[in-house]
């Protein structure tokens, strides 16, 4: 185990006069689960933006299982295992739920075939209790199932990295818990990275055996959850403006 | 015989011609630059502005400058309603609908008038003589046309950078959320928008009769929309003063192209320069999509 | 192998039969044959406009030139044929035309579909309406394939085979063929939407950033269907040129005919194979009233009637049926 997944050597990205991202060095293994913590403007969204390849870099390069992947495009990312679910969920909102998992699932580089693709989401479906809704359009599903089914479509492709843009923000300590456990039990299954994008919502290192303290654009402390939340320099930035 | 005044009194030209294809180009962007709606009828309102400017001197004796003014207003009262009674609907959804509505709203125009005044080219002659550019004849009409267009591209650009309205379209068009929160009324102010536009297009049209005498006729604006997008496209499509300058250089590339093909007598030198200017939008389309002139 | 499994796809099969009763009706019945001929190439070409723009969503004005291109392509091809001392087979040459036809629409929209299916809607659109204008001031100002004059191979065939040969190909023949490219066209549609492309164009159709992050290859995929709409309506052309023997520019690139493609496939509803089939039947009739009654004015009242549907009635008949019978198996038979 514990091999290299996903390298950042020296990551910069400016845009207009600010750095967002300063000299980004790391390394994330097979199998960890780690969250990047932050307080806004950080540069968190800045750097999951680079790793999903929305931009091009100004300086630096992103190796991907060994692979340089600097300068591919998003879609060919998904192929090798990187996905994404977003903070704010876009699905395809005139699909149904399962129509909307199955692009998820159809578009890696393991699954082809359009039957597999069912299969695999409906399993999916089952694992984040969304079966049931599977025939509903998309856009009639509530917030909270909206968030089941972007995780349900970034888990779909089984990827190798997951990238959870604070898909946990605005909902109750219960319901974080819950869609939390649901995350660390399938990666723990299918084997996949997790890295949590975390601004307020602290109650998600819980779960994560590393987190990442990124303060303008800058790798300012990498080491366990405690140790980071008690150390003086997240305390100082973060003053308080911590949420359980 | 082509000598340096040759080329100067067609570069010239050719920016009279290219202020004029600016007017007319600028409703097009600043449609799309506020609205994001494409306006892929966009000749029928310059035709309509043709027609506008046959009919006042053919029954009221009125020139074309006078006869622009009041082809303004009637294409502002076309914007309004068309607003109000159709792309209000529109805006926001697919791009496929206000796409398809526009091109349907010129095919319309072009009907209406094919019905009413018949598919038999019109025109007519304002005869103010010519002077003399560097010993070449240029019709006094043309240099008229091509300084009025830039007097009202001047009135465009102080309307929209001096005064409160003109301030209040432009916050729509950097920000319409924002500027709905500091009180604009964001739905008054693209009516407006689409007002002032197809009025610039169908004025630009009534002038139109200041550079050609002839050949007023329905389907006159196909070749004006193809141009329109060109010099949009080269200008940057947001952008209504790029596409003024990009219809300045568009004027003297297409003279100069008409002047070297009928050298060169490679086939018919006005269709070729058609050809070419499709071929251009191909051109940037590939190589800077955003347009030369957009920073 | 390809195993048939008619339960699954007998939405097409229903379709086809259909399509094929309707030929029938135009061989058996000779007082159909001009109505339904003009239907046909109607249908086909609104099939192939819904191909592309149905799918993706993005509007391509430009189907006018991509028929011309193969009416010229296809034309020149019988011309060149059948000017050599011993002309081929009437089956070859035929054949040749098509393939022509198609070839030279296949390479105009890889290049115009290169560079512009990258682009947002909008520049699309610039791109394809300057289309049509383009080619007819190529093709005039150049004089290539008879220029102004137009192209004709009427006297071409006649030489070539005798009077009773040419007038079953110009008649009968022709609409055959035309059939056959709607055909051909269906089936492509049927599918492109049962495929991983399918579902692919369909997340592009709601969200086209987002399907990009979620793995869709979205400009060569809209690329592709651009590319065989476009070569199918290139055959399309060889199939008219087949039938009117004669090509002149300004009807050529009429503007008529985009519009009403256009109306055909929004009246029957975007995106569906059935849709075209019904639009294409309801509009025929009523364009045979209109032209009986009000000659010359069938834009007049198109124009509107397409503002109209645009604003109030986007999705179609089939459109509406299918959203109106959502899960039934009246939505699983209207493909």
């Amino acid at each position: 185990m514990s091999k290299e997944l996903l390298r950042l050597e020296n990551v910069s990205k400016s845009f207009g006069g600010i750095r967002a991202l300063n000299n980004v060095n790391l390394i994330i293994k097979e199998g960890e689960k780690l969250a990047i913590i932050g307080p806004n403007g950080a540069g968190k969204t800045t750097l999951f933006n680079a790793i999903s390849g929305v931009f091009d870099l100004d300086s630096g390069r992103i190796f991907y299982l060994g692979k340089d992947i600097t300068k591919l495009p998003p879609f060919k990312r998904k192929y090798l295992g990187i996905s994404r679910a977003f903070q704010i969920p876009r699905p395809f909102a005139g699909m149904t739920v399962l129509d909307n998992v199955v692009v998820g699932a159809l578009f890696s580089r393991d699954i082809r075939d359009i039957n597999e693709a069912r299969d695999r989401a409906e399993e999916i479906l089952s694992l984040v209790g969304l079966h049931s809704k599977k025939d509903e359009l998309a856009v009639n599903l509530t917030s909270p199932e909206k968030k089941l089914l972007e995780l349900a479509r970034a888990l779909a492709p089984r990827p190798k990295l997951l990238l959870l843009d604070e898909i946990v923000a605005g909902i109750p300590p219960a319901e974080v818990d819950k869609i939390m456990s649901l995350v660390v039990k399938i990666s723990e299954r299918e084997n996949i990275s997790v890295v949590a994008l975390v601004e307020h919502v602290m109650r998600v290192l819980r779960y994560v055996e590393r987190a990442i303290f990124l303060h303008e654009g800058r790798v300012m402390m990498d080491d366990t959850p405690d140790k980071v939340l008690n150390s003086e320099v997240v305390k100082d930035i973060y003053l308080g403006k911590v949420y359980e | 015989m082509v000598t340096a005044e040759y080329v100067l009194f067609v570069t010239i030209a050719g920016v009279m011609l290219g202020t004029f294809y600016g007017l007319a180009t600028i409703g097009l962007s600043f449609t799309f630059g506020i609205l994001r709606i494409l306006n892929s009828g966009h000749g029928s309102f310059v035709m309509i502005g043709a027609y506008i400017s046959y009919w006042c001197f053919a029954l009221l004796g009125l020139s074309p400058l006078v006869s622009s003014l009041l082809a303004f207003v009637i294409g502002f009262f076309i914007g309004f309603a068309l607003y109000h009674g159709l792309i209000s609907r529109v805006l926001g959804g697919p791009e496929l609908i206000s796409l398809v509505l526009m091109f349907a709203f010129g095919i319309f125009l072009q009907e209406v008038a094919k019905f009413s005044w018949s598919a038999s080219p019109r025109g007519f002659t304002w005869g103010l003589g010519s002077i003399n550019i560097f010993g070449y004849e240029y019709p006094l009409t043309r240099l008229i046309g091509g300084v009025v267009s830039a007097v009202i591209v001047l009135v465009l650009y102080v309307f929209l950078f001096r005064t409160k309205s003109g301030n209040a379209i432009r916050s729509v068009v950097e920000d319409p959320e924002g500027a709905a929160l500091c009180g604009v009324d964001v739905s008054r102010v693209y009516a407006f928008s689409l007002a002032i536009a197809l009025g610039l297009t169908v004025a630009s049209g009534a002038l139109s009769t200041l550079f050609v005498s002839g050949g007023i006729e329905p389907y006159m604006g196909d070749p004006y929309t193809t141009r329109a997008f060109a010099i949009a496209v080269l200008g940057g499509l947001t952008s209504p003063f790029g596409s003024f300058l990009a219809g300045l250089l568009f004027g003297i590339i297409e003279n100069v192209s008409y002047m070297l093909l009928s050298l060169a007598e490679v086939g018919n030198p006005f269709s070729m320069t058609r050809f070419l200017t499709f071929a251009m939008i191909l051109l940037v389309l590939l190589i800077r999509p955003q347009g030369l002139l957009k920073r | 192998m390809i195993v048939l499994d008619i339960r699954a796809h007998r939405s097409l099969i229903i379709l086809f039969l259909v399509s094929l009763t309707l030929l029938f009706v135009r061989v058996g019945i000779p007082e159909t044959r001009q109505v339904l001929s003009i239907l046909f190439f109607y249908i086909a070409l609104s099939e192939v406009f819904n191909l592309f723009t149905g799918l993706t969503l993005y509007v391509c004005f430009g189907y006018v030139a991509f028929v011309a291109l193969g009416m010229y392509g296809g034309g020149a091809t019988i011309k060149y044929l059948l000017s050599i001392s011993s002309p081929p087979p009437l089956a070859l040459v035929l054949a040749c035309a098509f393939a022509v036809a198609g070839i030279l629409a296949l390479i105009l929209a890889l290049a115009v579909g290169w560079i512009s299916v990258r682009l947002k809607g909008a520049y699309f659109a610039i791109a394809t309406i300057g289309l049509n204008e383009g080619l007819k001031n190529l093709i005039e100002g150049t004089g290539i394939w008879g220029g102004s004059s137009g192209l004709v191979i009427a006297n071409d065939l006649i030489q070539a085979y005798n009077y009773d040969t040419f007038i079953f190909v110009t008649s009968e023949l022709a609409d055959y063929l035309i059939f056959t490219v709607y055909a051909v066209t269906i089936l492509c549609i049927y599918l492109v939407i049962k495929s991983r492309l399918g579902y692919g164009l369909a997340a592009l159709r709601e969200d086209e950033e987002a399907a990009n992050v979620m793995g869709v290859n979205v400009v060569r995929y809209k690329l592709i269907v651009f590319v065989i709409s476009a070569t199918l309506a290139g055959m399309l052309g060889a199939g008219k040129m087949i039938k009117d023997v004669a090509i002149y520019p300004p009807q050529a690139f009429a503007v008529s005919y985009t519009v009403e493609a256009i109306v055909i496939s929004m009246l029957g509803g975007l995106g569906t194979v059935t849709g075209p089939v019904i639009g294409g039947l309801i509009y025929g009739i009523l364009k045979y009233e209109l032209t009986v009654s009000f000659p010359g004015l069938q834009l007049l009242a198109l124009a509107p009637a397409l503002m109209a549907m645009c604003v109030m009635f986007p999705y179609g008949i089939v459109g509406w049926l299918r959203r109106r019978f959502k899960g039934s198996k009246i939505e699983s038979l209207l493909i």
